[in-house]
């Protein structure tokens, strides 16, 4: 069942400009995109900086002003504010912030940031409220004697913990997760990602996992959407994204990802320069004549390419020829 | 080791800074040796001391606050004695330095052309000609595309790969003997880091240099370096080729981190991660004698560790601290308390 579609979703922000202030341009953030998150599921976006995902993410948690199409929670669209009020969207809809640092208020306590969300939403006693907050912390492993520090105390992976009990303390539905591990180190990364899931495991959360790291993208999410300059290039299940990536931007992703094999450390960088030369040589055959990617064709039930009709058919064609 | 290849030369290098009247040591110990045409990463979590490392070496520190020791030899002369005068004959112009962030490393206010300039006024005595000429040559050889154009531009117009591609314009106008590159590529994007990782190469291929590459990435020191030195909490604990690192790790630290990497073939709901048991004692915590790595790995038997920690030759090259790389073995996951 799909917890949240989105069909046709753009976020456009106006340039001013000359002696009037009119708008003389738009830039498309995020121009055309619809996928699906299915309940209880990992769905990774990902992209380069700029390319939008991060503004997408901040749209379907209604941070940001979406300029045409929609965002269906449970049937219902909630691209409007008021929408989002009737069906207690924002209680269902919680987001991790990258930075945990600037997304924790350094001036309160953990008791008072991770009962925030509780406070806005559940009316509870002063006892009740720090017998919740005490659970929150335990599920994210912290001590007991963390209530009334501050978040200065506390380490890079830690607060990433603390902004995560902050964020299911409403049992939400849904948590949009924006880099939230690409500031912290590789053992606290492994943590907080372990966290992730036990939690999913246990509240059937889904998430919208954003980042740029195709190899922790690769370990959380079963489904993925790869994004460049406001539009989605390829979507398709993990096996799709990574054992038969069709568009060359997934290709040159892909290929770029350092990986600790040091023994084809030559065949990859080859491969690489290869691919880079392709994607030199051959972007308009994959981009239109604004550079920008073509609509999604289809290539399997689960796998979507933006590619002219003729490219796909050449490129599968030569892949059948392989096989 | 050949003599003759050696750049610099460090022996026995600490550092120890001043909190509360008490000196703590962030790098303790350092031996290492970075030859002309190598890449040496040293690699490690944040806190490790790979960048204090850095900044010892270059004299970037308050003779006020850090307490200095040890040896670092190049072309002859110990760096960490130097009068600042004489190190700023040899910073900019025989050692070139790159750091990770490229906004905050340039100058706001000034086009690129002046900020590469500016390197070669204080150590260089050439005319407005040759200095033009030199901007543009640079700026080809890092692969910026239009460097005419873009040596009249401001920092701010220019994405952070062509930023860090005007950093590494600016460490190498001298062509330096060494090169420090601290995080390069942190702040990038994958296939910009790819990029910028293929010029550091190429330079070296032709400049000869050699290059110290300090990151936290794994990847990053699989992909690119020759030679790697693993650092926790102010030691280096493994040192080797990239091949023996990678291809056959003894340090449990060494080991610990290349396991708690993503792997692609793992369950997406029901697999977890490999988890390092607790975390690094901050810099006032951190015991100053046995092995720093014992508390993290407490399953193993106390007399596996010695008490002062040595450097053992496991191959010719390869070398690991502390004995207790004989009787690591991993915990299973379920009963690692997270």
């Amino acid at each position: 069942m799909n917890l949240i579609e989105i069909r046709d979703l753009k976020v456009h922000y106006p340039i001013r400009s000359g002696f009037l202030n009119r708008v003389t341009d738009v830039v498309r953030a995020v121009d055309g995109i619809s996928f699906d998150i299915k309940a209880g599921e990992t769905y990774g976006l990902v992209g380069e900086s700029g390319s939008g995902k991060s503004t997408t993410g901040k749209s379907v948690v209604g941070l940001e002003e979406v300029t045409s199409g929609s965002i269906k929670y449970d049937g219902v669209d909630i691209t409007k504010k008021s929408a989002r009020k009737k069906i207690k969207y924002n209680e269902n809809v919680q987001m991790i912030f990258q930075d945990s640092l600037s997304s924790l208020n350094p001036r309160k306590r953990i008791i008072d940031i991770i009962a925030e969300p509780l406070r806005n939403f559940e009316k509870l006693s002063a006892e009740d409220e720090k017998i919740r907050v005490l659970q929150l912390l335990e599920t994210v492993g912290l001590n007991p004697d963390s209530l009334y520090k501050y978040p200065h105390q506390f380490s890079g992976g830690q607060r990433q913990r603390i902004g995560i009990a902050r964020a299911v303390a409403t049992n939400p539905q849904l948590i949009i997760a924006d880099e939230p591990v690409s500031a912290l180190d590789l053992s606290v990364q492994a943590q907080v990602l372990n966290f992730m899931k036990k939690i999913q495991r246990e509240f059937g959360i889904s998430y919208l996992f954003i980042s740029h790291d195709l190899g922790v993208v690769r370990h959380m999410c079963q489904n993925i959407a790869i994004m460049n300059k406001g539009r989605l290039v390829e979507v398709g299940t993990r096996e799709d994204i990574y054992e038969h990536p069709l568009h060359i931007y997934t290709k040159r992703l892909l290929a770029a990802i350092p990986e600790v094999d040091v023994a084809h450390r030559e065949e990859r960088m080859q491969k690489r320069l290869e691919i880079e030369q392709v994607y030199q040589q051959e972007s308009d055959q994959y981009y239109d004549e604004e550079g920008l990617a073509y609509p999604l064709l289809q290539v399997s039930p689960t796998h979507f390419v933006a590619l002219p009709e003729d490219k796909l058919t050449q490129l599968t064609g030569e892949k059948r020829r392989d096989a | 080791m050949n003599e003759e290849n050696e750049l610099l030369k460090l022996t026995d290098v600490s550092t120890a800074f001043k909190i509360d009247g008490q000196y703590y040591p962030a790098v303790s110990h350092v031996d290492l040796e970075v030859e002309k045409d190598e890449i040496l990463a040293i690699v490690g979590e944040s806190g490790c001391g790979k960048s204090t490392l850095a900044t010892t070496i270059m004299g970037l520190h308050d003779p006020q606050t850090t307490q200095i020791s040890g040896q670092a030899v190049f072309a002859g002369q110990n760096l960490l004695e130097m009068k600042e005068e004489d190190l700023n004959d040899i910073r900019g112009a025989k050692i070139g330095m790159i750091f990770q962030d490229p906004l905050s490393a340039l100058n706001p206010l000034k086009r690129i052309e002046d900020q590469i300039s500016e390197v070669l006024d204080y150590h260089t005595g050439m005319s407005s000609e040759e200095k033009h000429a030199r901007v543009i040559e640079l700026l080809n050889q890092v692969g910026i595309l239009e460097p005419q154009r873009t040596a009249h531009q401001f920092p701010h117009e220019l994405s952070g790969g062509m930023r860090q591609r005007v950093i590494i314009a600016i460490a190498i106008a001298c062509k330096p003997d060494l090169i420090i590159a601290d995080e390069p590529t942190t702040a990038l994007d994958v296939t910009i880091q790819a990029q910028i990782l293929d010029v550091l190469r190429d330079i070296q291929a032709e400049n000869h240099a050699g290059i110290i590459l300090i990151t936290h990435d794994l990847g990053v020191v699989a992909e690119t370096a020759d030679e790697v030195a693993v650092m926790y909490a102010g030691e280096i604990v493994e040192r080797g080729t990239t091949a023996q690192v990678f291809g056959d790790p003894k340090h449990p630290y060494t080991r610990s981190l290349l396991r708690s990497m993503p792997q692609g073939d793992m369950d997406v709901l029901h697999d977890d991660l490999y988890v390092i048991a607790g975390s690094v004692p901050s810099i006032e915590k951190m015991p100053q004698t046995g092995d720093k790595f014992a508390p993290r790995i407490p399953w193993i038997k106390a007399s596996a560790h010695e008490e002062e920690p040595t450097m053992h030759e496991v191959a010719p090259g390869h070398q690991v601290r502390c004995t207790c790389y004989q009787d690591f073995y991993f915990q299973r996951l379920e009963d690692v308390d997270q």
